[in-house]
């Protein structure tokens, strides 16, 4: 993440990995699930045609695809820009949402830290307005970088009466 | 007024603070109407003793708390103190006020009570503070210093002494009230009339459709017509009732510092907020307000955003002129800055598009129902897609934006037709939004999110407009003073 410029960034490309890990990680839960009631029910249902898990492995391996592909479009899909005066960014595969806020807007800043993102080095940073209905959230910054991030936002938050 | 004045209050953890009224115990009890139900049920079931024990014991509880419950006001800060075990200290300085608002029920009234609720743009539901209950001068007396330090606050002004503060002279009461809009009982009758108007259109299309559902099902169409045509003439008296108890000696009056909206026959209301608070103003139009030329006005603040109630005021029923009236005496600027632009014929199409492919899929269905079950009738459901297509049509028409001397005024809505202004300068964040579909269409939502609840929605623009907008707005939200050099369109 890059203070000193204007352009659009993407997020770090740690954010893919992790993003991908913790979709897998749900993915697997989901599938061994899946393979598990089907193989249950296989074997209290003597009429059964498929094999036993055969169902199940199959929705696991959708479930996987799914969260491998859900991870690259959402990384894809994202993108963040800071300037003097604020901060602008982009996200959704589906609905996407551009947000734009000030930064005297600010109220409260917040830094948050799922597992996989203290596994990858990572922290969020969350910033609110006084307008409950949006916040910024901008995910997966390098955790040495954070503080400076935070820094740089407070800093050019003012002291104005932002509502 | 405050007798710990003209000291200031002392700090929280001091003794000095005020309590409350020593009746105040009487309103909260007989404000518990779940308890009274309570007492009233337990004596039918098991004898008066039983009604006597818990409003006694009701009122025993709320009084060992009124002992708890400590006020004070020092010119900057409004303290609160709370809580025998658990004591809570709220403090709130003028600056952050939005909203001041006295409440009167009918035992407020018959006791000479009123609570004072203190409302900040913090986000939490209901008001931050609520004085339950003070005397009735006593309240309204607050209510003006914390208005009158709170302009003096926002222009800079420092009280040299607590007696200053008797003695207003920036915004607040120092200011003759401009009265801009009143309201007569019969007025907030029918606003209560065309509040209800989903109750009315369900009991509508129920009467329609008993008949219908009686000559499919065989049995209880009738009843359900029956009932729905007493529910017509039902729905309408009471709601007639509701809405001019609510809303009667409807008073909204403007001074340079604050709109303030007085009204209420049982329980009275006195709401005020400041002008530079006030966050969105929307002229609400649904078919029985336009059958009488006539709409509602919500002027919404930043107040607590956890209740939406709590954050605006608001006028049911007023003549349009009137209307627009309060607008232009609020916020001149914001009138006649150009024709609505409609929305493009993207618009059009998706708005057909989406409303006839719902009653088409509803009319197969019906029609393969009708072929199941010897029900002919059901294929008049295919009346509904040409319907829809004409809905469609109406929705594309009601859509309607136009921006300039730093406004967004937004309008929506075929049935209940919604005139929204907003101040870029308000602008907390702007938002545009798009779906896969409107993708296809080359369209997006435009949101512009203010303090307290909600956003002004701008639907369906062009893609490349709405970004182009948001631009503007950010811009104009980052320099407020260059907000009409930026105008345009």
């Amino acid at each position: 993440m890059r203070l000193d410029t204007s352009e659009r960034q993407p997020l770090d490309p740690a954010v893919l990995r992790a993003w991908r890990v913790r979709n897998l990680v749900v993915a697997c839960a989901i599938g061994l699930a899946a393979i598990g009631i089907d193989i249950a029910s296989s074997l209290s249902d003597d009429g059964h045609s498929l094999p036993p898990g055969l169902v199940g492995g199959i929705l696991s391996a959708a479930a996987i695809a799914v969260a491998i592909w859900h991870a690259s479009a959402a990384y894809r899909h994202w993108w963040v820009r800071f300037d003097a005066h604020g901060v602008e960014l982009e996200r959704g595969i589906l609905v996407r949402t551009r947000t734009t806020m000030p930064f005297f807007r600010l109220q409260h800043v917040d830094t948050t830290e799922g597992p996989f993102d203290r596994a990858f080095g990572l922290t969020g940073l969350v910033l609110y307005t006084a307008a409950p209905s949006e916040k910024a959230e901008i995910p997966g910054i390098d955790g040495t970088l954070i503080d400076a991030v935070r820094q740089h936002v407070v800093e050019r938050a003012g002291n104005l009466d932002a509502v | 007024m405050i007798p710990s004045r003209p000291q200031l209050v002392p700090a929280p953890d001091e003794e000095g603070l005020d309590r409350l009224h020593p009746l105040s115990p009487v309103a909260l009890a007989a404000s518990q109407v779940q308890v009274l139900g309570g007492a009233a049920v337990g004596g039918f079931a098991g004898g008066w003793w039983v009604t006597v024990a818990v409003v006694g014991v009701t009122i025993v509880a709320l009084t060992i708390g009124h002992r708890f419950r400590r006020w004070g006001f020092d010119g900057e800060r409004v303290i609160y103190r709370s809580g025998m075990f658990q004591r809570s200290v709220r403090t709130l300085t003028v600056d952050r006020v939005q909203q001041v608002d006295l409440h009167q029920n009918i035992v407020h009234r018959m006791l000479g009570l009123v609570d004072v609720r203190v409302e900040s743009a913090s986000g939490a539901s209901g008001a931050d503070i609520a004085l339950q209950a003070l005397g009735e001068d006593q309240g309204r007396t607050l209510r003006d210093e914390i208005l009158a330090a709170r302009a003096r606050a926002a222009t800079g002004v420092r009280p040299t002494n607590a007696d200053s503060l008797m003695a207003p002279d920036v915004g607040g009461d120092g200011d003759p009230d401009v009265v801009l809009a009143t309201m007569s009982a019969g007025h907030a009758a029918a606003g209560g009339v065309s509040d209800a108007r989903d109750l009315l259109l369900g009991s509508s299309a129920a009467a329609f459709l008993g008949p219908l559902v009686e000559d499919v099902a065989g049995s209880g169409g009738a009843a359900l017509a029956i009932g729905a045509l007493v529910a017509l003439v039902a729905v309408p008296a009471v709601a007639a009732i509701t809405g001019a108890v609510r809303y009667g000696d409807y008073t909204l009056t403007r001074t340079t510092g604050e709109v303030r909206a007085r009204y209420g026959l049982l329980n009275t209301r006195d709401e005020a907020t400041p002008l530079h608070r006030v966050q969105a103003i929307a002229l609400r139009e649904n078919l029985l307000r336009r059958l009488f030329d006539a709409a509602e006005i919500r002027i919404r603040s930043a107040g607590s955003a956890g209740q939406e109630s709590a954050t605006r005021l608001t006028a049911p029923f007023l003549p349009r002129d009137t209307a627009i009236g309060v607008l232009t005496a609020l916020w001149p600027d914001a009138i006649d800055i150009g024709p609505m632009q409609p929305a493009p014929v993207a618009a059009l199409r998706r708005a057909r598009f989406r409303w006839t492919a719902w009653p088409a899929a509803l009319a197969a269905a019906a029609t393969l129902v009708a072929v199941a079950a010897d029900a002919p009738a059901l294929v008049a459901a295919w009346l509904l897609v040409p319907l829809g297509w004409w809905f469609g049509g109406a929705v594309h028409r009601a859509l309607g934006h136009t921006h300039g001397n730093g406004y967004l005024v937004v309008r929506q809505g075929p049935i209940g037709r919604v005139t929204s202004v907003v101040p870029a300068a308000k602008a907390q964040t702007v938002r545009v939004r798009t779906t896969p579909f409107q993708r296809r269409w080359g369209l997006a939502d435009l949101y512009v999110d203010v303090a307290g609840t909600g956003a002004v929605r701008a639907r369906e623009l062009p893609y490349e407009r709405a970004v182009e907008l948001a631009g503007v707005l950010s811009e104009t939200a980052r320099h407020p003073g260059a907000s009409r050099a930026s105008s345009e369109r």
